[in-house]
């Protein structure tokens, strides 16, 4: 417990001047990522999640609703047939959930798959303290709009069936200042032969909610509370 | 600002669906990290490229989709569930002596830090413990303090109680009207103590304790110091050492608190047991 407390302690003494940051997203069926993501990226400062349940049947919805402090949006197959690319889905939903930010007074927004855990970059003794994400928030330039999160991507490692993934501990480091698309297909070939992981972003973003103007991309979108 | 896909944001150019804003790039710095989880075992990749098998083959921005990612789409489509058993296995994960070697090496990249916060939340269990009530035969002594935070206890160990969620500087679970914890003591006397903080005011009055299936006579029952307590007694424990706490609550009335919809039992920041005898 004694991370834990470093946090509060932080909290506690630096409140004034801390940014107030919330995450969105997007999920079908990610019931066994959900409270592992959700309670961590809560413990390393984020504040409040938008959850946009897509056709889930797996109990994600129930699972997002019993934190208090996320929000769920439920989106339906007749929504979702509207679109040919889930991107276009999740373009409605960020701009959903930035108004929504906005109207909260939330400073930075992040944008996260279920499989994907947020960490600062701070020095600290404990995990805990290196992860916390507000730090790096308090430290971001004037005229810096989105922070870059650069992808460690893991490599699997062979595990027996019903491993839970964080036993998973093996991951490609980005480069600092490498493109935001980073191909990873060259390092996994070299190490891995002739099969290699598909292409991945090099990166996630997180924006700053308060500047922004927003638009809502799809007229007559239905996200339902 | 608007969105311009799964991952990017533009400058808000008002276009609107179906059309699309040019890319614009934002002013940006790079800062922290993520880590991404893309593919952790077989069921992991079944159910990821299940999901996306529906997307098209060619992106928004007109490239063809990369080629390991859509032809594991169509291998989980085409292929049966024999013929793609141990897929994962045999081509993508590669053996915890392998990656030690390349982490030595300099290739990847060896980090825990995921997993000790998972830990120190409670979200994650580091095999052996078990927490947070067991007391060892061998050093019980009258006056033993066993118990934690429940951020801290695993979810195989805890069945009822609601995401973690903070007040001031401590964490807290609400329960549902049943919840349990798996415990692991030996036979003897003991003082339950669950510690509700301020919160205890919400508490509808009403507990009932079981110890697996069996009811516990309500003995010495405090509420003080924000604690509530009561005796359990050795003839009130199972034979075996590992057993389950059943509480069982009164619902909060939460009619007033706006939003709420979950059904609530007690909130609930650290359990703890006494050993009275040794």
């Amino acid at each position: 417990m004694q991370a834990i407390h470093s946090l509060f302690m932080m909290d506690s003494f630096t409140a004034a001047r801390l940014p107030r940051l919330a995450m969105l997203t997007c999920v079908r069926n990610e019931a066994k990522w959900l409270p592992a993501f959700l309670e961590y990226h809560h413990a390393i400062g984020v504040e409040r999640a938008y959850v946009y349940c897509d056709r889930c049947t797996d109990g994600s919805e129930a699972i997002a609703r019993s934190y208090p402090w996320v929000q769920v949006f439920r989106i339906d197959a007749e929504q979702v047939a509207r679109f040919s690319y889930i991107s276009d889905i999740h373009c409605a939903c960020m701009s959903h959930s930035l108004a929504l930010a906005r109207q909260e007074g939330f400073d930075w927004l992040m944008i996260l798959d279920a499989d994907e855990f947020a960490c600062g970059n701070n020095p600290g003794a404990t995990a805990l303290d290196r992860a916390l994400l507000l730090p790096m928030l308090i430290d971001a330039k004037p005229e810096t709009v989105q922070i870059r999160l650069l992808t460690r991507e893991v490599v699997p490692m062979r595990v027996p069936a019903g491993t839970p993934f964080w036993q998973q501990r093996y991951f490609f480091s980005p480069r600092r200042g490498s493109p935001g698309t980073l191909s990873i297909h060259a390092m996994i070939s070299t190490i891995a032969g002739p099969i290699f992981l598909a292409t991945v972003k090099g990166s996630r973003l997180c924006v700053r909610a308060r500047t922004c103007k927003v638009t809502i991309l799809i007229a007559g979108f239905l996200i339902r509370r | 600002m608007q969105g311009y896909d799964s991952h990017r944001w533009v400058p808000n150019q008002k276009i609107t669906w179906p059309q699309r804003p040019e890319y614009v790039e934002l002013p940006t710095e790079e800062s922290g990290y993520h880590r991404h989880f893309y593919i952790t075992s077989q069921s992991h990749w079944l159910d990821k490229f299940r999901k996306q098998n529906f997307e098209p083959n060619v992106w928004v921005c007109g490239k063809d989709v990369e080629l390991p990612k859509r032809s594991w789409r169509q291998l989980i489509a085409q292929m049966s569930s024999d013929q793609i058993d141990g897929y994962f296995d045999r081509w993508i994960a590669r053996s915890e002596e392998e990656l030690r070697s390349f982490a030595h090496e300099g290739l990847v990249e060896q980090d825990t830090d995921l997993l000790e916060i998972l830990q120190i939340i409670g979200v994650a269990t580091a095999p052996p413990t078990f927490f947070p009530l067991e007391i060892p035969q061998r050093n019980r002594a009258a006056g033993t303090v066993v118990g934690g935070s429940v951020a801290e206890i695993p979810p195989a160990q805890r069945i009822g109680f609601y995401g973690l969620e903070r007040s001031g500087l401590d964490y807290f679970r609400w329960t549902e009207t049943h919840a349990s914890i798996q415990m692991r003591v030996p036979h003897g006397d003991y003082r339950l103590r669950l510690d509700m903080k301020h919160l205890g005011a919400h508490w509808a009055g009403r507990l009932d304790v079981r110890l697996n299936d069996r009811p516990i006579t309500c003995r010495d029952r405090t509420l003080t110091d924000e604690l509530l307590s009561q005796t359990l007694l050795k003839e009130d424990l199972p034979n075996a050492d590992e057993f389950w706490l059943h509480l069982e609550f009164d619902p909060v009335d939460t009619k007033t608190w706006g939003e709420e919809v979950r059904q609530l039992g007690a909130p609930i920041f650290a359990v703890y047991l006494d050993s009275l005898s040794g």
